[in-house]
């Protein structure tokens, strides 16, 4: 059992907190900012926090992890960019909210609802961190192939006009995924002879791309008026108001946990989950899902920070780390010489509690610099779009750089922008290419192994999909591929 | 842009999927064929699985394109769209030769100029200072390598 004594000796400690605040205010930034990612920023912090005692350097790590996930919320809202793909739903409801000048309303909504999902990931982490991983710990490759397909549909039909389009964008964002050294066998694969191919497309310059420079073309491509910023109209909303969603946003908060808990899957696929669920279950939503409902934000936000927790679980427990700032975080242990596993929670318990205690900690300062530090950052959209867009457009080339240090990357940023623009003109969402890119190699490698495990058995096909949970994964996407189908819709619709 | 030309333009994308996901499986069965392993290993399988996938896929569009309702396009303003493509295009390049500063500065000041700021104070000082900036919060402070 976990000692609540020793999370509050951390939470109480003048340095730690500190620490904690100072790694916020710098997710803040991080997250905000289109093109700078949170995994980038922890990635420089494992340099910087080397020499760190490991408590100073969780603190600091936690509250760029906590704050920056959520800030990606904030470009979301106010520019339609969201600053990590976990805030790819955001923009679904929370930038045409912003767009009617509802943007304090959108802001207050992702404040609250990261916070509340953020507490509920580490109360979560707290709690039940071994029965969660022990479930992880029985999914088959099959059953990870088959979450991510699932994830893949889903997005495809949530942001796409047509659904075949939106399944069209998930394909070509699979086959960029496929792009470099195969994991399994070692060769190099649709490379076409370039060297710089082989590392494979990273997903930042990708993001940065579809994202910021497409965003950029698009902007001008329309108008170069600036009637379409959005204004910020400071309107109160009642505490009462903003927390009449708090009971189902427990629900998102689990889906962010569980989904956080599965690795390779983390806070896309969790916010994707979450907003398709919030879609069925809330019949009247304040306006339509996409066009500003603010359901949608409570969804996506709740369950994107939920995930931090849930992504913790594994990482603790078995070394298997949730998403790419846990795999971070896990090379930061390593570092300082702990291995994390089974027994780490018994041997470590310090180490679990600073960890904890950067997450509460964290999740107050989420609160605090959201509502202090979100209303100033929306001034950006007082500045006019002659003068935006190309402040934009460098931050993307720096963003695109900074991650691999790469020139090649600044390139596939260019490229992936034009791209995104072309697919924006012809309503093909870029959202599902983007998620594939990020999920494809975790799905190539699932769904090999599933079938070379098979291979060996005299039934194959009982092998692949004879299990509950595959049972349960495949029956879920068979739902959503038939629910969207042309045949299905015309039935409903001649109903 | 034309009633037609947007009608033409979905089957053209349906016929450009459907080019893509043929080759993809040719691609995908000539170098499986090469690297003599079985499926089961292969890289190769799961772009094979992906290019089936596009296949029913890409029809599906071309039918919607043959079906498609006339319908009017947005609004689309080519040349800011062109020259912001041209203007990056020459300021990724123009970085290994100028480095980050010089070519940002340049960036902007042309960029912004162009977009339709007429006051030089005001771009000339975004030209200037906005790259300075960058350059001590990234190079300096966070020790983050620039372009």
């Amino acid at each position: 059992m976990v000692d609540v004594l020793g999370i509050l000796s951390f939470a109480f400690d003048f340095r730690f907190v500190l620490l904690v605040f100072v790694g916020s205010v710098a997710g803040l930034f991080v997250g905000a900012i289109p093109g700078l990612s949170v995994s980038m920023a922890t990635a420089l912090l494992v340099s910087i926090t080397y020499s760190w005692q490991t408590t100073d350097a969780l603190a600091t790590i936690m509250g760029v992890y906590v704050v920056g996930v959520f800030s990606g919320a904030l470009s979301a809202i106010l520019i339609n960019i969201p600053g990590a793909p976990s805030s790819v739903v955001t923009t679904l409801d929370g930038f045409p909210l912003a767009k009617r000048g509802q943007s304090y309303q959108a802001l207050s909504y992702a404040i609250m609802y990261s916070f509340i999902g953020t507490l509920f990931g580490f109360i979560a982490l707290l709690l039940v961190a071994k029965p969660i991983s022990s479930l992880a710990l029985r999914f088959t490759p099959m059953d990870y192939f088959l979450l991510a397909l699932f994830g893949l549909t889903t997005v495809g039909s949530l942001t796409s006009k047509q659904f075949s389009k939106g399944l069209i964008s998930a394909a070509l964002g699979l086959l960029f995924s496929m792009i470099g050294i195969d994991s399994v066998m070692g060769t190099a694969r649709m490379t076409f002879g370039i060297r710089n191919l082989q590392a494979g497309i990273n997903i930042v310059p990708a993001l940065v791309g579809l994202f910021g420079f497409s965003e950029v073309l698009m902007s001008l491509s329309v108008s170069l008026e600036d009637g379409e910023v959005a204004k910020m109209s400071k309107t109160p909303i009642r505490l009462k108001e903003l927390l009449r969603h708090a009971p189902l946003s427990l629900w998102y908060a689990t889906i962010g946990v569980f989904v956080g808990a599965l690795p390779g899957a983390g806070g896309p696929v969790a916010a994707f989950l979450a907003y398709s669920q919030a879609k069925r279950v809330v019949k009247h939503p304040s306006v339509p899902f996409g066009e500003g409902a603010v359901e949608g934000i409570v969804a996506s936000e709740t369950a994107n920070n939920a995930c931090i927790g849930g992504a913790m679980i594994p990482m603790l427990t078995l070394a298997i780390p949730g998403d790419a700032v846990t795999a971070i975080i896990l090379s930061v242990f390593y570092v300082h010489g702990l291995r994390p596993g089974p027994m780490f929670i018994q041997t470590n318990s310090d180490m679990f509690q600073a960890i904890l205690a950067g997450g509460f900690v964290g999740s107050f300062f989420l609160l605090l610099l959201g509502y202090l530090a979100a209303p100033r950052i929306s001034k950006v959209l007082t500045i006019p779009k002659r003068v935006l867009l190309p402040l934009v457009t460098v931050l993307c080339v720096i963003g695109s750089f900074a991650a691999n240090n790469r020139s090649f990357d600044v390139l596939l940023m260019f490229l992936f922008g034009i791209l995104g623009f072309f697919m924006r003109r012809r309503s093909y969402s870029v959202a599902p290419m983007t998620l594939a890119i990020v999920l494809g190699g975790m799905m190539d490698s699932n769904f090999r192994r599933a079938v070379s495990l098979a291979s060996s058995e005299d039934n194959k096909l009982l092998a692949l999909f004879g299990r509950p949970i595959t049972m349960i994964l495949l029956l879920l996407l068979l739902i959503t591929l038939a629910t969207n189908s042309n045949l299905f819709n015309r039935r409903r619709k001649s109903k | 842009m034309t009633t037609h030309h947007k009608h033409s333009m979905t089957c053209y994308e349906g016929i450009a999927f459907l080019l893509l996901s043929v080759s993809l499986i040719v691609y995908s069965l000539v170098n499986h064929a090469e690297a003599q392993v079985e499926w089961k290993q292969s890289p190769y399988l799961f772009p094979l699985l992906i290019a089936v996938f596009l296949l029913p896929l890409s029809l599906s569009v071309i039918k919607q394109g043959a079906k498609q309702c006339p319908q009017e396009s947005g609004k689309f303003q080519g040349k800011p769209t062109l020259v912001m493509v041209a203007a990056t295009a020459l300021y990724i390049a123009s970085m290994g030769l100028l480095g980050f500063l010089v070519s940002t500065a340049l960036f902007l000041l042309f960029i912004i100029r162009y977009l339709g700021e007429k006051r030089w104070v005001v771009t000339i000082s975004i030209a200037i200072l906005f790259p300075v900036v960058l350059y001590l919060l990234f190079a300096m402070l966070l020790h983050v390598m620039l372009p």
